[in-house]
């Protein structure tokens, strides 16, 4: 049901579109759509009226020069899912009891999932409780950031590198501090080269561990990001090929929507599993950093 | 789930040794290109940044490789 009522709305918001879209500006229609802004716009997809917001500068003079932390599009979306994160777990969390019920017990199963699949399996039970509240953080903070970007007027905040840098930089911040508490400070950072490898190999072999510490987070960086770049803009041209396609006739509209339709399943699907992904590797490096061989 | 998750588990060090090599020429090549524009040696830091970049990815790459091998067989 909520599969048909879903697909009207999309045949709605394309032909509301359609009064203003032309082939020639597809593309950039929906680069603007993916690329971060300064503005967070709403549009009635039936008038096509539109109420557009722009967000304040904020200019901030650190010594002599000037850091720009104005607002943007995906900061807002940022930290709208991070108040709903908040309101809503501890909302959850409030009403907590032996049977659980409502969105409570959605809330349970996820941590759950969390600490048994992800947490004790990778970091291993007595270590992992330790390290449950930071990625049960994440995969909330992240699945919501995702699933904003799929509901009308949404924003994906995921969808900007900066974004993804960031929640990689706190999970390379977590998986060093894991490393320094198992082997202790001087211990992680001598014992960074493995053992039984020649002096003379040593210039070699530390640009190669310390690439090895970067290009974790560097791979869930670029893993997050393209997949929920790639996945909005695969529904968008979708979308947009009724508009490339319109001198062929009207019989592409159904065809595209019906694909479309599909995409967005999909894409409900992949939030959900890259933020599973993301707090799992997260786990996994945790694991590797907190039980040296 | 869990199956993936054990799948996931063993895949990880073949999936990092690849990520270490892209990330070892991304990182070379924009070193050196933001190097050069500060520099203005364009373009030898560039070229230099990603020599270096491509010759200690390829390193990384094969040392993760057989790391992982010995690893697993060892299991």
């Amino acid at each position: 049901m909520t599969r048909i009522a879903l697909a009207m709305g999309l045949c709605v918001a394309i032909l509301g579109a359609g009064q203003t879209a032309r082939a020639d500006d597809v593309p950039e229609a929906i680069f603007a759509h993916v690329a971060d802004g300064k503005t967070v716009d709403f549009e009635n997809p039936i008038t096509g009226a539109t109420a557009t917001f722009h967000l304040p500068e904020w200019k901030v003079q650190v010594g002599g020069a000037t850091i720009d932390l104005s607002p943007t599009r995906h900061t807002v979306y940022l930290w709208l899912s991070m108040v709903i994160v908040i309101v809503g777990v501890s909302l959850a969390a409030r009403k907590r009891s032996l049977v659980p019920r409502g969105f409570y017990s959605v809330v349970e199963v996820f941590v759950k999932f969390v600490r048994e699949e992800l947490a004790w399996k990778n970091i291993g039970r007595e270590k992992a409780d330790f390290y449950v509240p930071f990625l049960a953080t994440l995969f909330f903070l992240i699945l919501t950031a995702n699933l904003l970007g799929l509901i009308p007027y949404g924003v994906t905040a995921t969808a900007n590198i900066n974004v993804t840098v960031g929640l990689a930089l706190a999970t390379m911040c977590v998986t060093l501090f894991a490393g320094m508490k198992a082997q202790g400070v001087a211990g992680f950072w001598l014992h960074i080269v493995p053992t039984g490898v020649p002096l003379w190999l040593y210039p070699l072999m530390i640009p190669v561990e310390l690439l090895g510490i970067l290009t974790k987070p560097f791979a869930l960086t670029v893993r997050l990001f393209a997949n929920m770049v790639a996945g909005h803009i695969v529904l968008f041209f979708l979308l947009g090929l009724i508009f490339l396609l319109s001198s062929v006739g009207p019989y592409i509209a159904p065809v595209s929507v019906a694909f479309a339709t599909g995409i967005y399943f999909l894409e409900l699907f992949v939030a959900l599993l890259q933020a599973y992904i993301f707090v799992m590797l997260s786990a996994l490096f945790i694991g590797m950093a907190s039980h040296p061989h | 789930m869990s199956g993936f998750a054990r799948a996931m588990r063993e895949a990880e060090p073949y999936i990092q040794a690849s990520w270490s090599l892209a990330a070892a020429v991304a990182l070379g090549v924009l070193a050196g290109y933001f190097a050069d524009k500060k520099l203005g040696t364009t373009p030898w830091l560039l070229l230099a940044g990603s020599v270096l970049g491509m010759a200690l990815g390829v390193y990384a790459f094969i040392r993760a490789i057989l790391m992982a091998e010995r690893k697993r067989l060892s299991r």
